[in-house]
Parts: structure tokens; C-alpha cells; sequence
């Protein structure tokens, strides 16, 4: 019973912990969401090396020139095999510039869509930042502002 | 929040010294907890039908959704039931009570001395960053060096909060917006 039986090599996952993940995840997509509602993507610089990662993307990954591969990410193109080797030597770029490049973060499939249920996806913190620098670039993230 | 605590067997006399518990609790609350009310119960599940259970808690949830509950922490052990009874009633002969007074914390697994740690040291930037806080109406001009001026107004905009600080969060997170904006917000 004592806690400092504690062994780490047979600790199970604290369901707790994983939830922190979960709560964190949310309040980035929420402090997001919040971002582009006031502020017209178009606009908005996410990181201090927005051009690099939108640039280094369309040369790992010239699909994402065209706005409209951008509009809706098949999460099959992001999560295969191949692509997941390709995006490790995208992330490789970025892992000493960018905070928390590798956390587990929300993204919505569509620019169209809001953060529900079945329109997000869980996608790394460095793609989330490709990918919605390319949304915000192309201008499909400023229609939120405009709803309000 | 005493080391002795991780040895407490299930029912056992022991009453922790109510100085430590009133000094860990006066360092959590310096970190700009919200209390959260209108919870009677809280209980840690560890394996094998372990249970610390915390009657009539005080809940406090921080920032960054951790929660940090003050009460009486019993252990229950669904396994050893028999057995805890033998022992309270071997401590009722005895003539005495069988309570633990303990602060239970969200994280169950982690040794009790390095939460107070951890409680320690961030209390301690917390006060470092008072102080820094106390100097905001200095004029003294903040350096905004490889920053962009628009994305601290961005900032500023959304928090509430004074350029300096907005800068600092901002230097903090590596010019990451949404993250500088997160750690600001209450």
C-alpha cells in the first residue's frame, strides 16, 4: 500500500493523467477557436516561424499548395504509413523550434466546421500549425470572424 | 503532506502534524486556485481495489485543470476489509481513534515529498513573477526584441493583460500565440 512501492517499469496509465491530456488539448482548441473568431486568419501569425513551416510543408508536401486539398484533410492521406515517414522528417525540422510540436492536439477536418464531434480529428501539434497556417494563409478561416 | 504518510497501514493511529498540512495549504493557495464547490466526495482508485477516499473535500482546480483537494483522506482496501476491521477493533481496545489526517493530492501515485516540491517551486515563480509584476508601472521600456509588435497587441487584446507581460509570455512560449495566450488566460 505504501507509495513508494511506486515502480514505474509496471505503472499502469493514470486514466487521470491521460484526462490532463484531454483538458489541455481542449483549452488549446478553444483559445484557438477564440483566436480566429476575433482576429481573421488571413491576418494572424500562429508561431515566429510561420513562413518556415508553411514553406518546408508545400516542399515536403506539395498537395497542400491547392486550397482546396486544405479545406477538408482526409485523415488517411495524414496517417498512413507513408506519410507518417514523411511528416517524421517534417517534424524533425521543427522539434528544437517549436513548443510542444509533438502534443496531441484537436483539428478540425474541415476550415469549413467548428470543433464538434465529428468534425475533429487529433493530429500533432506541428501539423495542426502546417495545416491551419495553410488554412489561414488561403483565407478559409476567415469566415468565422465574420459569422460573429 | 508528510513522508510518513506513504506508510500509513489501512487504519493504523497516526495523526500527521497539522504544521505541515497548514503550510503546504497556504503555498497551493498562493497559485491562483478556483475553488470549486458543491463536492461531497472524492476518491482516488488504485489498483487492486485500493481506495483513498476524501470525505467533504475543499476542491480546488488550477490553471492547467490539475485539482488539488484538502480533507481527510481515508484508505480504503476493498481486499483487506476484514482485516481493517480487525485492526479498528484492535485499536478500539486500545481507547483510541483510528483517523489519518492527510492532504490528498490529485496525483496519486507520485511520492508525496515531490509534490510538495513541485508546490515549492512554483509558488516560488509565482512570487518571482509578483515581483516582476510590481515593476510593470517603472517605464522601464520592455524588450520586444524578435517579436512582432502586432502579435503582442494580439495578446494584449485577448488577455487583459499589460504589454510586459504579454512580451514575457509570449518570450516564454517561443513567439507560440496560442500557447502565450493559454498560459495567460484565467
Amino acid at each position: 500500500m505504501s507509495l513508494s512501492t511506486f515502480n514505474a517499469e509496471t505503472a499502469e496509465n493514470s486514466e487521470d493523467i491521460e484526462k490532463q491530456f484531454a483538458v489541455v488539448a481542449v483549452e488549446q482548441a478553444e483559445t484557438y477557436w477564440k483566436l480566429i473568431s476575433k482576429i481573421p486568419g488571413s491576418r494572424l501569425k500562429l508561431t515566429s516561424y510561420d513562413d518556415e513551416i508553411f514553406d518546408e510543408l508545400i516542399k515536403h508536401f506539395p498537395e497542400f499548395e491547392d486550397p482546396n486539398y486544405v479545406k477538408v484533410i482526409n485523415e488517411n492521406d495524414l496517417k498512413n504509413n507513408v506519410a507518417k515517414n514523411k511528416w517524421r522528417n517534417y517534424l524533425k525540422l521543427f522539434e528544437k523550434k517549436i513548443e510542444d510540436y509533438n502534443f496531441g492536439t484537436l483539428m478540425r477536418i474541415s476550415s469549413d466546421g467548428e470543433y464538434d464531434q465529428e468534425g475533429t480529428i487529433f493530429v500533432l501539434r506541428l501539423q495542426f500549425y502546417a495545416i491551419e497556417i495553410c488554412r489561414n494563409r488561403y483565407g478559409l478561416n476567415d469566415w468565422i470572424v465574420k459569422k460573429n | 503532506m508528510s513522508i510518513e504518510q506513504e506508510e500509513i497501514p489501512a487504519g493504523a493511529e497516526v495523526s500527521i502534524l497539522s504544521k505541515n498540512e497548514k503550510k503546504a495549504k497556504k503555498l497551493i493557495l498562493k497559485l491562483g486556485l478556483k475553488q470549486i464547490t458543491g463536492i461531497s466526495r472524492v476518491t482516488f482508485k488504485k489498483k487492486g481495489n485500493f481506495v483513498f477516499a476524501i470525505d467533504r473535500p475543499e476542491v480546488y482546480k488550477s490553471q492547467g485543470g490539475a485539482y488539488v483537494v484538502f480533507g481527510e483522506c481515508k484508505v480504503e482496501d476493498l481486499n483487506k476489509r476484514y482485516q481493517q476491521a480487525a485492526a479498528a477493533a484492535a485499536a478500539a481496545e486500545e481507547g483510541s481513534a483510528a483517523n489519518a489526517n492527510a492532504t490528498g493530492s490529485e496525483i496519486p501515485s507520485k511520492d508525496p515529498a515531490s509534490i510538495t516540491a513541485d508546490l515549492e517551486a512554483s509558488a516560488a515563480l509565482k512570487e518571482n513573477a509578483k515581483n516582476e509584476d510590481d515593476n510593470d508601472d517603472d517605464g522601464e521600456p520592455v524588450d520586444e526584441t524578435g517579436l512582432d509588435s502586432a502579435d503582442i497587441d494580439i495578446v494584449v487584446e485577448q488577455t487583459n493583460v499589460s504589454r510586459k507581460k504579454a512580451v514575457k509570455a509570449l518570450k516564454d512560449h517561443k513567439g507560440d500565440m496560442v500557447n502565450a495566450i493559454m498560459s495567460l488566460s484565467p
